[in-house]
């Protein structure tokens, strides 16, 4: 095989990134009209929930509340100096509901879900159990992929919130231990400085971010080949394909956001 | 599969996550009292510092609602105005005259709408009326206050700078009536000088006295020759002659220092405050020795080997004359002075105090009675003496001396202020009720002032 100059070589990863972002936004695409067309499969949808939603709570909730347990304390740090320790509870929320909910939440779903997505379809890709559903006239896009991305859509929101409210709860734990602050001063001091463009946009952003996980995941499932190795490059590349689609389409959503609601910039 | 226990785990999932988001949803429609019954106000703002739609309005610190909304004035320098939300349980506080100003819950928090709450006198704000406000107050102002500031002081002190150099040709002229002040200062000195020639001939007369005692008990005249050989004596004449000698030393000085001041006026390349500095020192200085002078020689009056010296010369002390003494004539023993007195009744001259009715103050025709009566006197007292007698017939023996004292005194201190005469030749002299050579040779109640004049003096008038 003849080498390739650099030029060349470079000019190849080009198109072939190009070739692989076309692929991959027209399964989206095809992903989002198969979505309102019939079968829905909705038993098939409620498993996947199950797997990506309620397997993936405690997960969740345990990152959240560590992760608030932990903010709790670097806010009190910094807050301590001005004599400002009453805003604890009111910057950790806004910390967590704007951004750091929703995006831990999301990066540790590409983790968990994608590279069980990536790994599951492209297992069956390469052991030719896609064929079969296809032989026995099962529409394997829509049955394999669509079903899970509505499901992932449909967790992330749900995952976030949970995210969120643990977060403000081991907030609460570390500032219970230190200050003594009951619950209900905690949690009416989180909120203080909240609104609904607040919560409400960085809540549903996610649902973006749960459409991007599983696309690329399914993807990267249906391309797979070459055997149990393709499995489990298939399952890698799933979740570093999620989380930097993820943090790419944070910046775009964020400005957004901003865009329409423009008291969230402040 | 999904299996009914999966089912269950997915709506147990869907069900938690709906339901913490409408928490969310509810807490903060609750901080906004998105379902609380609320009314609509106004206010405007040049600045709305920190304030959006959503911030929190606190009606007296009380939690009341939140900006609705608030929109941009049309044309530059008009106000934002703001619409509020306000709780309707706390519309009674919010009066027409309550006032929107913009908060800052802590150092680092952020900004609120607070509304005071007003009087009672004011009528309860109406949906949509429109409240006073108070622009808020931050750091940028208070930077531009400080730029105007100093812009100010800068203008001011260019003033001054202009000022100055308009002045200039002023200063010019000063310096030159500076020149001519120093000139009549010149002349000034050499009128002192005379005068300090003068002391300096005192010192040296005084000096010739001195030897002069000296000679005498050297001769063993006198008492002083008699006990010439007395230790004590001794040491006491040493000691004369010290003054004496300390006198005549200050009088070298003072002339010394007069005739340095004189060359530095005299120079033609000595600097003016140099000049103006000698002058003042020499001044403070013949003024320093001319008080030791005058009490060495004070001393010397009262020192009792030389007191019959001194007395011999015509000197003596008033205050040391009592009123035994006073009347042997003691004053016109010598012959060298004539005495004339003016008498003049108590009724005349005083007054009970109004605040010690007990004591007694001069009247203001009795004080253009003593300028009166004093008036063809005052020639004669530049050499005469002038003694105040008091007298007093009513109380005690010694009730009436201290009254007569008293109204002597009075009397004295009124002259003596009055037309500056030499307190050391005015003196005074509680007489009590002996009052011989009144009037009527009657008991005087009252003053008597008594003129003592050198005879020269009496027979020139």
């Amino acid at each position: 095989m003849p080498s390739l100059s650099t030029i060349d070589r470079v000019g190849a990863s080009v198109l072939a990134l190009f070739e692989f972002v076309g692929a991959l936004s027209t399964f989206g695409a095809r992903a989002c009209v198969e979505a309102f067309r019939p079968p829905y499969e909705p038993r098939e949808i409620a498993r996947h929930l199950y797997q990506f939603g309620y397997r993936s709570a405690p997960l969740i909730l345990t990152a959240g509340m560590a992760i608030g347990v932990v903010l709790s304390m670097h806010t009190r740090a910094s807050l301590e100096r001005f004599g400002a320790e009453a805003m604890i509870p009111a910057g950790l929320a806004i910390a967590l509901i704007r951004e750091t909910g929703p995006l831990t939440a999301g990066l540790l779903v590409s983790g968990r879900v994608g590279a069980g997505i990536g790994a599951e379809i492209g297992a069956m890709k390469v052991t030719e159990q896609i064929d079969a559903l296809e032989a026995n006239a099962v529409d394997a896009f829509k049955y394999l992929a669509v079903t899970r991305i509505i499901a992932l859509m449909i967790a992330m929101p749900l995952l976030t919130v949970l995210m969120d409210f643990a977060g403000i709860f081991g907030g609460y734990l570390a500032e219970a231990a230190v200050s003594g602050m009951s619950w209900s001063l905690y949690f009416e001091r989180a909120f203080t400085y909240i609104s609904y463009s607040d919560l409400i946009p960085a809540t549903l952003k996610t649902i973006v971010f749960g459409y991007l996980i599983a696309v690329a995941a399914s993807y990267l499932g249906f391309s797979a080949s070459r055997g149990t190795e393709g499995v489990g490059e298939a399952s890698t590349r799933s979740v570093v394909m999620g989380s930097m689609l993820i943090i790419l389409s944070d910046v775009v959503l964020v400005k957004i956001i901003f865009f329409f609601y423009p008291a969230v910039s402040g | 599969m999904a299996t009914p226990a999966r089912l269950v785990g997915v709506g147990v999932f869907v069900v938690c996550g709906l339901l913490l988001f409408t928490v969310g949803l509810f807490m903060i429609g609750d901080r906004q009292m998105a379902f609380a019954k609320k009314f609509t106000i106004f206010t405007e703002f040049r600045k709305i510092t920190g304030l959006q739609p959503g911030s929190i309005v606190r009606v007296s610190g009380a939690k009341a609602g939140a900006i609705k909304a608030i929109a941009p004035p049309n044309v530059p320098g008009g106000k934002f105005r703001v619409e509020i939300e306000i709780a309707e349980e706390l519309h009674p506080l919010v009066r027409m005259d309550s006032l929107a100003s913009i908060e800052t819950e802590g150092l680092v928090g952020g900004g609120y709408l607070g509304v005071g709450s007003g009087t009672g006198a004011s009528p309860t704000a109406a949906a949509g009326a429109t409240i006073a406000s108070k622009e808020p107050f931050d750091i940028a102002d208070l930077m531009q206050q400080m730029g105007d500031t100093i812009v100010k002081v800068n203008d001011t002190i260019q003033k001054v700078n202009d000022t100055i150099d308009e002045m200039k040709g002023d200063v010019q002229r000063a310096v030159v009536s500076g020149a001519d002040t120093i000139d009549v200062a010149h002349k000034l000195l050499v009128d002192v000088g005379g005068d300090v020639k003068k002391m300096t001939a005192d010192g040296a007369r005084l000096s010739a006295d001195a030897a002069q005692i000296a000679e005498t008990i050297r001769k063993g005249e006198g008492t002083l020759g008699k006990l010439v050989n007395d230790d004590e004596l001794y040491r006491r004449a040493t000691a004369v002659a010290t003054q004496a000698d300390e006198i005549a030393t200050s009088a070298r000085q003072v002339v010394e220092q007069a005739r340095k001041t004189l060359e530095g006026f005299q120079s033609k390349d000595g600097p003016v405050e140099g000049m103006a500095s000698s002058l003042k020192q020499t001044m403070d200085d013949a003024r320093k020795a001319m008080s030791g002078f005058a009490e060495t020689m004070e001393a010397l009056k009262h020192n009792f080997l030389l007191r019959g010296f001194f007395k011999d010369r015509g000197f003596f002390n008033l205050a040391d004359i009592s009123p035994a003494a006073y009347r042997q004539g003691v004053l016109t023993s010598d012959g060298a002075r004539h005495v004339v007195r003016v008498w003049l009744q108590a009724s005349q001259l005083f007054e009970p105090a109004p605040d010690t009715p007990a004591a007694e103050r001069l009247t203001a025709k009795g004080k253009a009675q003593l300028d009166s009566s004093i008036g063809a006197y005052l020639d004669g007292l530049a050499t005469g003496v002038l003694m105040v007698e008091g007298y007093a017939q009513t109380g005690t023996r010694d009730g009436e001396y201290v009254r007569s004292r008293v109204r002597a005194s009075l009397v004295r201190d009124y002259l003596i202020g009055k037309f500056s005469l030499t307190p050391q030749m005015t003196g005074v002299m509680p007489l009590g009720r002996d009052s011989a050579g009144s009037p009527g040779n009657e008991p005087w109640d009252g003053v008597a002032l008594a003129f003592f004049e050198a005879k020269e003096t009496a027979k020139k008038k």
